[in-house]
């Protein structure tokens, strides 16, 4: 039996955890607290990582796991990228200042990025339309890169698996 | 059920047929196996062998209840181990070039929403330069649909196109390794799990 990793990562609030319940198979473990920053809209918050898993036909796992999004837990999304399968940024468009956002977590994994394939989903575009997804993948050009950006309701398993076939797609190119 | 399959599939292309005779369900046969007897196991011989979804197995599997495009990607994963078939690029001396295409930025959304399609193609685009044929064997999409991705894309500026022939040629003949399968195969039943199928 093999084990295949597969990150989620992004900025707190951004829906790492609901991405992973939308599509674990087993229940999602969680290592959640009440959240005591006031500058997030949300009653708690993960301080450890999340895990899910998907179990493949012929016994094989996927390891889903959610890092903390807290800056100050950087050297987590480094380690668990590390010899993943696939790395998804999840980004809060609401929060004041999404690119730069995202520029925090490509640099938290820059080594990473060269080898492993990655998306980006954006959430709550429907109310914070600004920046665009054209205005992400334009600053990503600005610093060297060619990443697949798109808008997610990690709520609904279908945009969670979308962004999964993203990097399926680039895996395959990759062989 | 299975002749069909393979008579429809368009990934398949005719290059497996039914051969009806053997102690075992059905024996596929590949074009490139001249002669074949279903009582001698050739080193070329795969078992595939049928499972009802969630039991435990390894190896090659049909799993119950059947899908199509599980054994359209099982029936590819084998052909590509077992023949290797390098990436059509023309010699020098040839008339015509095959260009390979990488992205240069991440394409805007009124191109992605052109057809659901297209964000995949975008996808693979994304991860070094592919040609045309490299796009339709990846997508499983057809080449005109392709060729006009490629055509929008080119028309906003957003490709870079490289010749790169010597190269690409002299990569693509080398046989698919041990982790190449693994990784194939992994894909392949990650995409069942998520009830993905190739077009």
């Amino acid at each position: 039996m093999k084990e295949f990793k597969l990150v989620f990562t992004g900025t707190t609030g951004a829906g790492k955890t609901t991405a992973i319940n939308a599509i674990s198979e087993i229940p999602a473990v969680k290592t959640d607290v009440v959240n005591t920053d006031v500058t997030l809209n949300k009653e708690f918050t993960t301080v450890g990582l999340d895990f899910g898993q998907l179990n493949l036909a012929n016994g094989d796992r996927v390891r889903l796991f959610g890092t903390p999004g807290q800056i100050r837990f950087d050297f987590m999304w480094r380690i668990l990228t590390r010899d993943a399968f696939g790395l998804i940024i999840l980004i809060d468009n609401s929060r004041p200042d999404p690119l730069s956002d995202l520029k925090l977590y490509l640099d938290g994994v820059v080594k990473e990025l060269s080898e492993t394939p990655c998306v980006i989903g954006v959430g709550r575009t429907e109310l914070h339309p600004v920046p665009s997804i054209d205005d992400f993948a334009t600053a990503l050009e600005k610093i060297g890169y060619v990443i697949p950006v798109v808008p997610v309701d990690v709520r609904q398993p279908t945009d969670v698996i979308l962004l999964i076939e993203l990097l399926m797609a680039q895996a395959e190119a990759d062989l | 059920m299975i002749r069909t399959i393979l008579r429809t599939s368009s990934r398949l292309d005719n290059r497996w047929v039914l051969a009806e005779q053997g102690e075992c369900d059905a024996i596929l046969v590949y074009d490139g196996e001249k002669s074949f007897s279903p009582f001698v196991l050739k080193t070329t011989t795969e078992l595939i062998l049928i499972r009802r979804r969630g039991d435990h197995h390894d190896g090659h599997v049909f799993l119950k209840p059947f899908r199509a495009e599980e054994l359209i990607d099982t029936l590819l994963n084998i052909e590509a181990a077992l023949h290797p078939r390098p990436v059509h690029v023309q010699t020098a001396g040839s008339s015509t070039s095959v260009n390979f295409y990488r992205l240069k930025k991440w394409p805007p959304a009124d191109i992605l929403h052109k057809h659901k399609a297209y964000m995949l193609l975008a996808g693979y685009l994304s991860r070094g330069a592919k040609n045309l044929q490299d796009l339709v064997t990846f997508s499983g999409q057809a080449e005109d649909l392709c060729r006009e991705f490629l055509q929008a894309l080119d028309e906003r500026n957003l490709l870079h196109v490289d010749s790169g022939r010597v190269t690409r040629a002299a990569s693509s003949t080398i046989p698919a390794s041990k982790i190449q399968d693994e990784k194939k195969s992994f894909l392949s039943l990650l995409r069942s799990k998520l009830g993905l199928s190739k077009k």
